[in-house]
């Protein structure tokens, strides 16, 4: 019955699903396509030269090493930090839990600028050793999986808060704590911790800030740099992205084929259930666990200390805070209304949303670098200059790129009521957009308030795919921070990133706030 | 003889509810006792403070005689109670093969690795999945999972095991062809079984002996013919009523 259409009109559901659907094709299939046929144009043999390199192979495969530690070492500290700060008695588990994860909404070269005022060598806490660790490979490889780990730990403690208590306390019957956590609960929370696993991966990889300020190659960077610097050469950054783009594509085909087919077990709230004992542990470890959650706080704390001595810092700024909180709501407000359609779609299991939801999927994890040469190459034509060299370009690449983050939300939501909700309603008369105004957005609000939330914190903190393409004077204010690192004064610098860092946490303030509300309402 | 299970005088109380008000109950060795009581008695919580996973506010819960929980306390842990449990939803490892399924507890209580195969070999033979060994939960129909869940509990070989509406939502021809095979398993076995429902035809398939709890308390416990001939409840007439002569 998954895909009975109920109500009095039935071509309002397939109308609203076709207009998200093809609304969601245009915003993220022309950009793939562009780069095979940019390459087609002109000529694959000439085209495809620069792939014939072995140091392009090296580059690709050093990046891919890169990424593997970050997510390994991510892995590792979302996975323990999400046990401990959320199914066990540690000291002041939910403040623990909100500082760890508020870093994931900064661009993560931010942090590496807070880590340079903290450990470089002018730094407070500084010195040559600190700096020649801070700028090598595996300074980068630290400062990642600092900044994307709290990726896994909520990833991890969603799965945790999901998992039935039944299944857990039929296990706690039988064997002790640990045996349960390490034999039931993580393998439960497997496919979840496996999808994070999977985010952090392409997010390192897409990583272009982190790398190029601590001076590490990578080969997205190398892409990035035939786009606009003396190497440019555009028709190899189109060349270079498509070993990306098939990069994306075997991540899509992971996610579907291997994490894909492990039972849903880890969806939803279930009721509460009594933490973990840590019994004499639990002094030692609260103090343990807050130390690590503080220290990653300290990229903030020297960003701080440099900007106070900042002057005059407002005529830098430009109008980059206006274009990032415009183009990140208008963007997430798109990702919400196109979620809110497809999503609901998803859970319901209409033709071709896992086609879409796969498509969605590509886009968030073809590294950046590989979407934004193909935004290039689709937008930046006479016919569509108005869009191209305005900031609606940004609205257009951030939707497409982040379309998943509304997508998948919702269906998560609509899965876990009942279509009788809506069917209910159907019976009464009420047609599609009447059972998604008064039913389906009403019942979700919450969920459908936190997409909004995600979806604008994600476009907020982008910086990998905007500064690619930004049109002049129309640079978002990770862009303008980007920018003016390589020639801007320290201060200035570190104070406009701590402007960043107030906006965004003015943002998840706000909407945390009225997510309680409504809650408690 | 010390009974298997006994709870004595115990109280919870969540919020500003009295779930469980005084209860006391106890299972001998062999016997099996149907527990009923209509939705919001306490049933589950009764079977919650059993098995260790709740504190009793007061009162104690003894194992052969032994304070295994008492005055908010909960003594003994879970797993050292010798205890085994069929919830409603069966919570079955969605993660472990039906053989993993009953492996997880065997390892967990050190039981050895030869002796481990042998008894769950013989179970599965037993509840008739011997062919079924490898496959994972959401493999299984409805009727099979709820085998795997009684043999999970019983190749413990537990000091008693306590079943929580573990038919509830089945169709009557498999209800009774399930409530048949329980029956006869714990016969065989002679393991002691407390067993949670609220459908009196389910509870006769299985035993005779029933304890009634209504609003946190066990208004009366005894043979049928006892609980025929002085019903203790309006609830306990309703319950006899609906079995017919």
């Amino acid at each position: 019955m998954g895909r009975s259409r109920v109500g009095p009109s039935r071509w309002e559901e397939p109308v609203a699903f076709g207009v998200a659907a093809l609304a969601l094709v245009v915003l993220v299939l022309p950009p793939f396509a562009a780069i095979a046929i940019e390459l087609v144009e002109t000529g694959l043999a000439r085209a495809l030269a620069p792939l014939a390199s072995p140091g392009t192979w090296a580059l690709f495969v050093r990046s891919a090493g890169l990424a593997v530690a970050v997510t390994l070492l991510a892995t590792l500290i979302g996975v323990s930090l999400a046990f401990l700060l959320r199914r066990t008695d540690l000291v002041g588990r939910p403040a623990a839990l909100l500082v760890h994860l508020f870093p994931l909404a900064l661009p993560p070269f931010l942090l590496a600028l807070g880590w340079f005022h903290a450990f470089g060598r002018r730094g407070a806490l500084g010195s040559e050793r600190g700096s020649a660790i801070l700028f090598s490979d595996a300074g980068a490889a630290a400062v990642l999986a600092l900044a994307f780990a709290p990726a896994i730990t909520a990833l991890t403690a969603l799965a945790l808060d999901g998992i039935d208590a039944s299944i857990e306390e039929a296990a706690l019957v039988v064997a002790g704590p640990w045996r349960v956590v390490f034999e039931i609960l993580l393998p439960v929370a497997a496919p979840s911790i496996g999808f994070g696993a999977l985010v952090v991966f392409s997010l390192a990889f897409s990583e272009l800030g982190v790398p190029i300020f601590l001076r590490v190659s990578t080969y997205p960077a190398a892409v990035f740099a035939r786009l606009g610097s003396m190497a440019y050469s555009p028709g190899e950054a189109f060349a270079l992205a498509l070993p990306l783009l098939g990069l994306g594509l075997a991540l899509v085909a992971i996610e579907r084929l291997v994490l894909g087919r492990r039972p849903p077990a880890v969806l939803g709230l279930q009721r509460a259930r009594p933490a973990f004992a840590l019994g004499r542990w639990r002094t030692p470890t609260s103090v343990l666990a807050w130390a690590f959650v503080l220290a990653a706080t300290t990229p903030l704390v020297a960003l701080f200390f440099r900007a106070v001595q900042a002057r005059g810092w407002t005529t830098w700024i430009g109008a980059s805070v206006g274009t990032s909180l415009l183009t990140a709501s208008a963007a997430a407000t798109l990702i919400t209304a196109l979620g809110i359609v497809l999503g609901h779609g998803l859970a319901r299991r209409r033709y071709g949303s896992r086609a879409l939801d796969a498509l969605g999927v590509l886009a968030f994890v073809a590294p950046a670098t590989a979407f934004g040469v193909g935004i290039i190459a689709t937008w930046n034509h006479a016919a569509t200059e108005a869009v191209y060299r305005s900031a609606a370009i940004l609205v257009v690449a951030t939707a497409g790129r982040y379309a998943v983050l509304g997508l998948r939300p919702v269906a998560l939501a609509v899965h876990q009521s009942p279509p009788q909700l809506e069917e209910a309603a159907a019976v009464f008369g009420a047609g599609f957009f009447t059972r998604l105004a008064r039913i389906v957005i009403p019942v979700h609000a919450r969920a459908i308030a936190g997409t909004w939330l995600l979806a604008f914190v994600f476009c907020l903190r982008d910086l990998d795919l905007g500064v690619l393409f930004y049109p002049p004077g129309r640079e978002t204010l990770p862009i303008r921070i980007f920018t003016l690192e390589a020639n801007g004064p320290e201060p200035v610098v570190a104070a406009l990133a701590l402007v960043q860092v107030g906006i965004t946490a003015a943002a998840v303030a706000l909407g945390l706030a009225l997510l309680r509300r409504r809650r408690s309402g | 003889m010390s009974a298997r299970l006994a709870l004595c005088d115990v109280h919870v109380r969540i919020s500003s509810d009295d779930i469980l008000a005084g209860v006391s109950l106890s299972l001998a060795a062999g016997e099996i006792l149907a527990l009923l009581g209509p939705s919001g008695s306490g049933k589950t919580t009764l079977v919650r403070v059993a098995l260790g996973l709740v504190a009793p506010d007061r009162g104690s819960v003894l194992l052969d005689g032994e304070r295994a929980s008492g005055d908010g306390r909960i003594l003994v842990a879970p797993e050292a109670r010798g205890l085994a449990v069929v919830f409603q939803d069966l919570a079955l490892w969605p993660h472990l093969t039906v053989e993993g399924n009953l492996r997880f507890g065997l390892r967990a209580r050190g039981v050895p690795r030869e002796e481990s195969r042998a008894r769950i070999a013989a179970i599965l033979e037993r509840v008739g999945l011997r062919a079924l060994g490898r496959r994972h939960p959401g493999e299984l129909s409805g009727g099979e999972r709820q085998r795997v869940a009684i043999a999970r509990a019983l190749v413990l070989e537990p000091r008693a095991v306590l079943m929580d509406e573990p038919l509830a939502n089945l169709d009557v021809t498999l209800k009774r062809e399930l409530g048949d095979l329980f029956r006869d398993l714990l016969a065989e076995r002679g393991t002691a079984a407390l067993y949670v429902t609220h459908d009196p035809r389910e509870a006769l398939g299985l035993t005779r002996q029933w304890a009634i709890l209504e609003r946190g308390r066990i208004v009366q416990q005894g043979g049928i013919a006892e609980l025929r001939a002085r019903p203790g409840s309006a609830f306990v007439r309703a319950l006899l009523d609906d079995l017919g002569a």
